[in-house]
Order: structure tokens, then C-alpha cells, then sequence
């Protein structure tokens, strides 16, 4: 370089430089206002239109990240229904487009780990070149998703595929417990059962990724965790619930039935251990008519009946369906009178095997008639006339008090959805045939949970506790947010009258109408019923047993009930239910940890005549449910038979007037 | 040394243009930690990360600015004593090799190599070489200033800077064009004719345009640009656009911006004007602008008043510099040009980057320091 520096003369920054820097700033100055000039504008023009975009976009969101719903276990932790992660493929064309070289290798990555044909993913390229969002696959596993991932990290040249996470819900039992469980719809919309019941705390909170771009024109993904749904610790028991399942399907193998319905519950807590009906569906596929009609049936229906026969089929038979309860109802008449002292267990009761009420004659299982009965007697043996004269001095308002003292008539609050109420008669609509028939079950309407809750509080002492399906809510960080152990609504009876129902019902299993129900080695005790469903006529039954185990200290009380039996000879004949119940406690029992008692004596001290007529060698006591017709003017009720014999199905009485009653054969 | 300046009465110091200078880095910390904060929380958990890090960086920088301010400028076209180079060379070869390292070792953000990383520092060579640019062109045309009132004059400098000029462009197209006009604005203040800068005006935009237009990264700029409401990429811009326009007249107040909670990318960063105008309104904005203005006029006063051409020369460039670079930033962030990373001198975040620019004010103060305080 030039040595020219060194020693000259010192060069000014002439004036005629400075005039042109101040151009310079004068241009800058000029361009500076130019743009507060800008501002100015854009505050002007656009302010309150992106204001207002400012104010809407604090929700703007460019994609949701899904949270998980929440588990549903059975009591010990086993999943009945869950949410498993899967993930959707989306295919970018415009991103993987961008850059040619890339396409060949990021097709053949997906082609090779997703198994999809090369040339048809080339196609599908081509075809959506201006998209960004095609998607190429649902519902793939994390495996395929991460071996993808792996190979991706390590080429640069794999681009334009990303994976959209979503959650499918999956029952592992399929149709298990699936009125109780319920399915979901629509994603995470809860429908019947728990899921829909408890559809705030199994669904959680969707998590958010905001899209943006850098200085550099980079998309950032920043992402808002979601908050996933809580796990609901049911009070089902797996095990208990298959066993009461297969034995309801090996029924309706070998015999058939309208409707069966089984509850088991623990008596002290009101955790529902097993709930189920025979018509169980599919809850992976809840909308499938497969299995319940044929290809033709399905075919000829429109989409009315379909949705029809579907909530049919849908329905929880053990707390939306109500019946007439039948004799399981007699305990409730008894310790009703037993509470207000109107008798005592010395008092005794003349059967004459019917009853005059109001114009009616009214028969008693055994039409020969009992003779002298005493109050436990008049349990094990089913004895209609001694419940009607117990009835009657309760009083229609007394009894209706009872009645709904007991959560009749009004839904117990079970946490499952579609709950019906039962009906009862009003107190002002009740004719005295009606407190009579009313007094041994007849003419009202009960649910299964109802009376499950009721007989629950006979046998523990008095304890009314609500019926619940639902143990314990545990969030994600393993945090209890709920928990049910036993809600206490009321106390029904006291200590000696729940103690002598205890020993009553012991003696009918023992000793009375129920012995199939008999379990080797365990104290069961229990109260059978059989109601003739309206109209008297159609000669159609509902048979049931409701019975606790071991008596002398319940831990378990069960409740079966079959409608309509499909066997003419049975069809009037509790001894189904009876043996579906011993045959279904046997199994369950050890399972819930109830341990035959051995050789434990269950000394039962309760006023009972030696002379025991029909009592005996009765089996089942069966259909002692009025019929009612009218005739000539005059009514009459003839309730069906003992059934010593199978075949003594109940008849209709034919003559006239309030003397004639039908006999059965 | 030589410092026979010290005898002839008092040295001017241009203390105005001090504190406008620190003035303005403490308001960019304010705006960086109100910017900032927000996110350094939410990802970092430590909502002062950004700000403590500009904090101690930006000192650094006002201690730097003040030790170079005392050393003579003309040192740097003075030869060296034992290898007989003129810093200025020396500088310049730096500069040199630093941008042909960032090409091969530079690490890569969204596909341009503009980093470099020293010793744990991360560093852009443009912010040094921007700086080399300023002196050396002005000791090129302080060597010869006649030379410049013909045309083959300016393609002589345009010859001298064409190396640094065609290393940055590749990569980092802003700061060339920063390169380019105080390069020119140097040359233009030097020169007595006027002419052939309209002929080289033309040139260079028609040159500008064709790299605009041929790189395909840039066109989509355009694109981004012209429909911003629409384009996918307009997100940034328009998040912006949503802040300048919901600012209002006084703003939302400080710390009350909505779109820096995460809708505006890296608020702190080359988007901070927007905030601005969000928090503090239209009033906020025009201060600022305005106090950028009041410091281009402090380095307007020390360039007539340098004691030689050279000095003078220096304030120019640097006076361009700061001007060219708010000018495109503003710009960018009103979306009145196509997208560009140009951070607002001492306000948006990064550190190496201030420090850098307050040894550059360091230079100038300098210069008004040799300023003999007569009138």
C-alpha cells in the first residue's frame, strides 16, 4: 500500500462533506418518518380489526395434543376399559416436495415400515402435491411409529411425515360387566354405565401444540402438556362378575329366559361386586346387531327399530327395569311389624290357605293351608294370609311409609345412569286387596338395586347403605380424588328385628321354601319369590332369590331374578333362581374371600311349630302372587299354588262371585 | 505512542452520546426481560435467563466502549512498530478468514451459516466484519478522496470490500446489504460528483433483485410479504402486525403485551419493536425512533467536527450503520420490506452482538474525543 500517510497534510472533512452527510441524514430522517408514518397507518387501518384477532387468538391452537382417558379397573386393578395410544400418519407434500431428492428415500422408509406399496404412496404425492395434511395411515402402534422414528433421526433426507397421536379406547373383556362399564362414542363421550356416569373424571385435559415460525422461517412446535383423564377403581370383582356371567349364559343355554338379572353386594359397604343381565354387548363394538338377531332381522329393520332394539339391548335390566318383587318382599312387611311392635316372634297366624280381602279371595301357596304359623314360619313358608293379616294391621299409610322408609319408589342413587324409580300405589288409591297383595309383593314396582339395598339393610343390623359401582378416583399423579366406602343414608330396622330377619331367612334356606339354595359348607340365608306379571292372564312369572352369606355375619348379599322362564313346567317355579344362586355362591365365594364357615353352629332359637305340614318337603314355594279378574261383578285373586310338583302351575279361578276360586292341579 | 494531542488544550468528549447510548441498552433490557421473561420461564424455569446473560454482556460492552473511545483511532492506519502492518490490514484478513470459517464451520440455523462459535461465545463474523467495512473503506477513500470523483474510483473501493461483500452475501443477505450502503454512503459523502451513484444506484437494485428473486428461500419472502393475512409463513410477521395494531396510541403498558406470551417468536429477538408498540403504543415507538434519531445527530455533530477526513469518514459509516439497520428492522417488523433478521441496535437480544456495536461506538467516540474543544 501507499506510503502517502506518513507526514501529510492532515485531509479535512470539508464542508461540502458535511452538507452531503447532512443529505444523508435528511434521507434517513425523511425515511424514518416514512415509517412512523407506517405506524401511524397500520394503528389506524387495522388496529381494532387485529386487536380484536389479538383478543380471539389467546384460544388459537394449531393442534391438539389429545389427553388419555382415564382407565376403568375392576376392584383389584385389572383394566376393564382403557385408552391405548395410537398414532395417525400424516403425509406433508408440500414440505416433502420442496426438496426432490428427498422424496425417494422418505417413500421407501414408509413403504418399508408401514407396509404400504411404493408406487400408490408416489401416486398419492403427486395427486396432493399442494396439501399438507394427507393422511396415509389410522391407528398405527407406537412400535412402527418409533422404528419410523429411529430411521428419520438418522437420515436428514426423510421429510414431509409426521404422526398425529390419538387415543382408542378398547374393553379387553368385551362384553363383561358391559352394562355397567358403558362405552364411549365420539370419541371421549361416556355413554351408559360408568363411563358415562363418571365421564368429567375419566376425561382429562387437551394439551396444545402452537405452531410458529423463527426469524428463519422455521416452524417451532412448543406444546402444552395435556392433562389426562383419572383412573376409576370400579367396585366390580372380575372374577366374580365372569363367574355370575357364565352362569347366567349357561342358563340361557340350557333353559332360557326373558331377562336374567344378578346383582352381588357387599351388605356393609353397598359395593356392588357383580352386576349383570343376560344380554351383554360388545362394548369395542356396542353398535353391532350380530349377535343378538340375524343378517335378514337386521336387514329388515329401519333405523327407528334399530335404535330401538340397539337400547334394548343397551339397557341395564338390573337398575332400569322394574317388576313386581314377589315374596323376596315379605321380610320388608315383617320387620316392619316387628319395628312398630304389632307382633313379636311368638305371635302366631292362622293359615287357612286363603284369605277373604275386600270381596277377593286370596290363596296361599298352599291351598290346604298352613295351620298355625309362626312369624319365622310365615317367612320359610312363604305364608300369604299371615303377611295379609300383618299388612293389615300396619295400615295402608304405615305400610307405604315403609315401603319408601326402605327406598322404594324412589331411585336409591346407584352412580350408573337410567335409574328408574318403581312404582308404588299412592296411599289414597289403596284398596285393602291392595295392602294385602301389597304385604307379600304384589301390585308395586321395585328395581333390582332397590331391593338389593333394602334386604342389605334387614340382614346388617339396619344399615341402609347406598348401592355403588365406584370405589375410588385416582388422577395421574396416583392422587385419590374420590373415594366411596360406604355411604350411610339410613338406619331401617334395629339390631333384634335385623337379627331376627337374619335367622328367619337362615331357616327358609335351611329349613323352608329355598333349600336349593343351599351352599355346602356356608351359612345361606335367604327369601324366594315368584310374581305373576301383568296382565294375571298371559300367565307370565318373574322367579327370584335374594339371599346374604354367611347369614350369621353377611358379606355378600345376592339377588338373582329371571323373568319369564322359557320352560313351561319351570316357568312358575323360584327353584331356578334358587339354584342359579347356589351354584353361582359356591363359585364366587372363595373368590371373594368368603371361606366356608366348617362346622360353625348357627344356633337359630326362633318360635317354630314342630308340626311342620308342607313345609317340609316343600322345595320352592312358587307363585303366590294373586291373579285378579273381574267377573260377573265380583273379583277374585287366586294365587298360585305350593308346587310340590313341578307342573302345579297356578289357575285362574273360573267360578263367580267372591267364593269361587280357581284350585290349581 | 504518541499522544501529543494531550498537550493542545482540552479534548472535546461527546458525553450526549454516551448516555444516549446507555440509555438506550438499559431500555433494551427492560424491553428484553419484559419480552423475555415470559418464555425463559416457561421453558427455562428462570424468567431472567435472557436478561441477566444481555445484562452482564452489555457492561462488558459499555466497559469496552469506553476503553476503546480512549484509544486515537488513527492508530489503526498506523503501521505497527516491530511487524510494520497496519491494524486495518490486519483487521481486515481477519475478517477475511473469519467469513470464509463461518462458511465451513459455521454452525447452521434454518439454512444459513451465520454463527461461529469461540470459545463457548457464539459470534457472527458479519457484526466484526461490519465494523471492518466502516474503517477500512474510510481509510481506502480518506487515502485518495479525489479518486472518487470518477467512477473507476468507487469501482476501486468497490474492488478493496468486493471479497468480505461476496462472503457475507451468500450466506447472509441483510448484512450485505447493510455492507453495501455504508460502503456507498462512505463513498457518496466523499465523493464531489453526484452522478454515477444513480447509475450505480441502478445497478445495484436491479443486482439486489435478481438475488431476491434467485434464491428460492428469499422469493417466498416476497411472497410471505405481499400476502401476509394469508400466507402460512406470515405468521411471524402478521403476529407482529397483530401487536403494532393493537398497541393503540399509549399501549397496554409495560409488561402487558399479549402476543409475546408465545404468539411472537422470540419477542426479544428481531421481532422487539412490535412489543414496543404493543406495551408503550405509537407514543412508545416514535420515542424510540426518536431517540435513534437523536443518536444518528450526535454522530452527525462528531463526523462534521472530526478533526480530519477519516474520523469523519468513521462517524459516516457508523452513523449509516445504525440507520440502515433500524430502517430495515422497522420496516420488517411493520412488514414494509420483506422479512429480514436485522436486530434493532442496542435493544433486541444478543449479546456478542451488542458488545460488538458498543466497541463500534467506542471508535466514534473516540473520534469525538480528538475533537479540540475550540468553539
Amino acid at each position: 500500500m501507499r506510503r502517502k500517510t506518513k507526514n501529510s497534510k492532515v485531509k479535512k472533512f470539508t464542508a461540502r462533506m458535511q452538507s452531503k452527510l447532512l443529505f444523508v441524514l435528511c434521507v434517513i430522517i425523511g425515511m424514518m418518518c416514512v415509517l412512523i408514518g407506517r405506524l401511524v397507518y397500520l394503528n389506524n387501518k387495522d388496529g381494532e380489526r387485529y386487536e380484536k384477532r389479538v383478543l380471539s387468538q389467546q384460544s388459537y391452537v394449531s393442534s391438539v395434543v389429545p389427553y388419555k382417558r382415564g382407565t376403568i379397573t375392576d376392584r383389584n386393578g385389572i383394566a376393564l376399559a382403557k385408552s391405548e395410544k395410537v398414532y395417525n400418519v400424516i403425509l406433508d407434500p408440500k414440505v416433502l416436495l420442496t426438496n426432490e431428492s428427498n422424496v425417494e428415500p422418505t417413500l421407501t422408509a414408509v413403504s418399508e415400515v408401514f407396509g404400504l406399496d411404493y408406487s400408490a404412496l408416489y401416486a398419492t404425492l403427486q395427486e396432493k402435491s399442494t396439501s399438507s395434511y394427507v393422511i396415509l395411515l389410522k391407528r398405527q402402534s407406537y412400535d412402527l411409529v418409533s422404528q419410523f422414528q429411529e430411521r428419520s433421526s438418522a437420515s436428514k433426507s426423510i421429510k414431509g411425515i409426521w404422526f398425529e397421536e390419538e387415543y382408542f379406547r378398547t374393553y379387553p373383556y368385551e362384553s363383561l360387566a358391559s352394562h355397567v362399564i358403558g362405552y364411549t362414542s365420539a370419541g371421549n363421550v361416556g355413554t351408559w354405565g360408568i363411563e358415562q356416569y363418571y365421564n368429567s373424571y375419566l376425561n382429562g385435559t387437551n394439551g396444545r401444540t402452537y405452531g410458529y415460525y423463527d426469524a428463519e422461517l422455521n416452524l417451532k412446535r412448543t406444546e402444552k402438556q395435556a392433562v389426562n383423564g383419572d383412573t376409576v377403581v370400579s367396585t366390580i370383582d372380575l372374577n366374580a362378575q365372569k363367574i355370575v356371567e357364565e352362569h347366567i349364559a349357561e342358563f340361557m343355554e340350557t333353559t332360557g329366559a326373558k331377562n336374567i338379572g344378578v346383582i352381588l353386594m357387599n351388605p356393609n359397604t353397598g359395593e356392588i361386586y357383580a352386576m349383570a343381565s343376560n344380554e351383554g354387548f360388545n362394548l369395542n363394538d356396542p353398535y353391532d346387531l350380530t349377535a343378538f338377531y340375524s343378517d335378514e332381522e337386521i336387514e329388515a329393520m329401519d333405523e327407528e327399530t334399530k335404535l330401538n332394539n340397539l337400547n334394548q339391548i343397551w339397557r341395564n335390566f338390573c337398575v332400569s327395569d322394574s317388576y313386581e318383587p314377589g315374596s323376596t318382599f315379605k321380610p320388608i312387611t315383617v320387620a316392619a311389624a316387628l319395628e312398630e311392635g304389632l307382633v313379636t316372634p311368638e305371635s302366631t297366624f292362622l293359615c287357612n290357605g286363603y284369605e277373604h280381602v275386600g270381596g277377593w279371595r286370596i290363596n296361599c301357596n298352599n291351598k290346604s293351608g298352613h295351620g298355625y304359623v309362626t312369624l319365622a314360619e310365615s317367612l320359610m313358608k312363604s305364608c300369604n294370609p299371615a303377611l295379609m293379616k300383618m299388612g293389615a294391621l300396619e295400615g295402608n299409610s304405615m305400610f307405604i311409609n315403609y315401603q319408601k322408609h326402605f327406598g322404594l319408589g324412589s331411585t336409591v342413587g346407584i352412580d350408573l345412569p337410567g335409574e328408574s324409580t318403581g312404582i308404588l300405589l299412592k296411599e289414597s288409591a289403596m284398596s285393602v286387596t291392595d295392602l294385602a297383595t301389597a304385604s307379600f309383593g304384589q301390585t308395586f314396582n321395585v328395581t333390582m338395586v332397590q331391593m338389593v339395598a333394602a334386604f342389605s339393610s334387614l340382614v346388617n343390623g339396619g344399615y341402609y347403605y347406598q348401592p355403588h359401582v365406584v370405589k375410588e378416583i385416582i388422577n395421574e399423579k396416583g392422587a385419590t380424588v374420590f373415594e366411596n366406602n360406604g355411604v350411610l343414608l339410613k338406619e331401617t330396622v334395629s339390631q333384634a328385628t335385623s337379627e331376627f330377619i337374619r335367622e328367619a331367612m337362615y331357616l327358609t334356606v335351611e329349613a323352608g321354601t329355598a333349600k336349593p339354595a343351599q351352599v355346602q359348607g356356608y351359612l345361606v340365608g335367604g327369601k324366594t319369590g315368584t310374581a305373576q306379571k301383568l296382565p294375571r292372564s298371559a300367565k307370565k312369572y318373574v322367579v327370584s332369590f335374594i339371599g346374604c352369606v354367611p347369614t350369621n355375619d353377611p358379606q355378600l348379599v345376592s339377588y338373582v331374578v329371571i323373568d319369564e322362564v322359557d320352560d313351561e313346567e319351570k316357568k312358575a317355579s323360584s327353584t331356578v333362581a334358587t339354584q342359579m344362586t347356589s351354584a353361582i355362591l359356591g363359585d364366587v365365594l372363595p373368590f371373594l374371600g368368603i371361606y366356608p364357615d366348617g362346622e360353625i353352629e348357627y344356633d337359630v332359637e326362633l318360635p317354630v311349630n314342630e308340626h311342620t305340614e308342607a313345609g317340609e318337603e316343600t322345595t320352592a314355594e312358587d307363585g303366590e302372587n294373586g291373579a285378579r279378574e273381574e267377573r260377573d261383578g265380583g273379583v277374585v285373586y287366586d294365587p298360585s299354588e305350593d308346587e310340590q310338583t313341578v307342573d302345579a302351575v297356578p289357575e285362574m279361578s273360573s267360578g263367580t262371585g267372591s267364593e269361587t276360586s280357581g284350585d290349581g292341579n | 505512542m504518541e499522544q501529543g494531542k494531550k498537550t493542545k488544550g482540552r479534548n472535546y468528549y461527546d458525553y450526549s452520546l454516551l448516555f444516549l447510548i446507555i440509555f438506550l441498552v438499559c431500555f433494551g433490557l427492560v424491553m428484553i426481560y419484559s419480552t423475555s421473561s415470559y418464555n425463559a420461564a416457561k421453558y427455562y424455569n428462570d424468567p431472567t435467563k435472557f436478561v441477566r446473560r444481555q445484562g452482564i454482556l452489555g457492561v462488558a460492552g459499555i466497559i469496552v466502549m469506553i476503553v476503546v473511545s480512549k484509544i486515537d483511532y488513527r492508530l489503526y492506519i498506523k503501521k505497527m512498530p516491530i511487524i510494520h502492518v497496519r491494524p486495518i490490514t490486519l483487521l481486515y484478513i481477519f475478517c477475511l478468514i473469519l467469513q470464509t470459517a463461518v462458511l465451513f464451520l459455521g454452525e447452521e440455523t434454518g439454512g444459513s451459516q451465520r454463527w461461529i462459535g469461540i470459545g463457548g461465545i457464539k459470534l457472527q463474523p458479519s457484526e466484526i466484519t461490519k465494523i471492518c467495512v466502516v474503517l477500512f473503506v474510510s481509510y481506502i477513500v480518506q487515502l485518495a478522496p479525489k479518486r472518487l470523483d470518477n467512477f473507476f474510483g468507487f469501482i476501486r473501493v468497490v474492488v478493496f470490500v468486493g471479497p468480505l461483500l461476496a462472503l457475507v452475501v451468500k450466506e447472509n443477505f441483510s448484512t450485505a446489504l447493510i455492507i453495501l450502503c455504508i460502503m456507498v454512503a462512505i463513498c457518496f459523502v466523499a465523493s464531489r460528483k453526484k452522478g454515477y451513484f444513480i447509475v450505480s444506484g441502478i445497478v445495484f437494485v436491479a443486482l439486489g433483485a435478481l438475488l431476491v428473486f434467485g434464491v428460492s428461500y428469499r422469493s417466498e419472502r416476497i411472497d410471505v410479504w405481499r400476502n401476509v393475512e394469508t400466507h402460512p409463513k406470515g405468521y411471524q410477521i402478521l403476529q407482529g402486525l397483530y401487536a403494532i395494531a393493537s398497541g393503540g396510541l399509549f399501549g397496554k403498558g409495560l409488561g402487558q403485551s399479549m402476543q409475546k406470551l408465545g404468539f411472537i417468536p422470540e419477542a426479544h429477538n428481531d421481532m422487539i419493536f412490535s412489543v414496543i408498540c404493543e406495551e408503550l403504543g405509537m407514543f412508545g415507538a416514535i420515542a424510540v425512533i426518536m431517540l435513534f434519531l437523536l443518536l444518528l445527530w450526535r454522530l452527525f455533530v462528531v463526523a462534521i467536527n472530526a478533526p480530519d477526513l477519516y474520523g469523519g469518514l468513521i462517524a459516516t459509516g457508523v452513523l449509516t450503520h445504525i440507520a440502515v439497520q433500524v430502517l430495515i428492522n422497522v420496516s420488517v417488523v411493520t412488514n414494509s420490506i420483506p422479512s429480514t433478521g436485522i436486530p434493532l441496535p442496542f435493544i433486541s437480544y444478543g449479546g456478542t452482538s451488542l458488545l460488538v456495536l458498543l466497541a463500534e461506538m467506542g471508535i466514534v467516540l473516540s473520534v469525538s474525543n480528538q475533537i479540540q474543544h475550540e468553539r
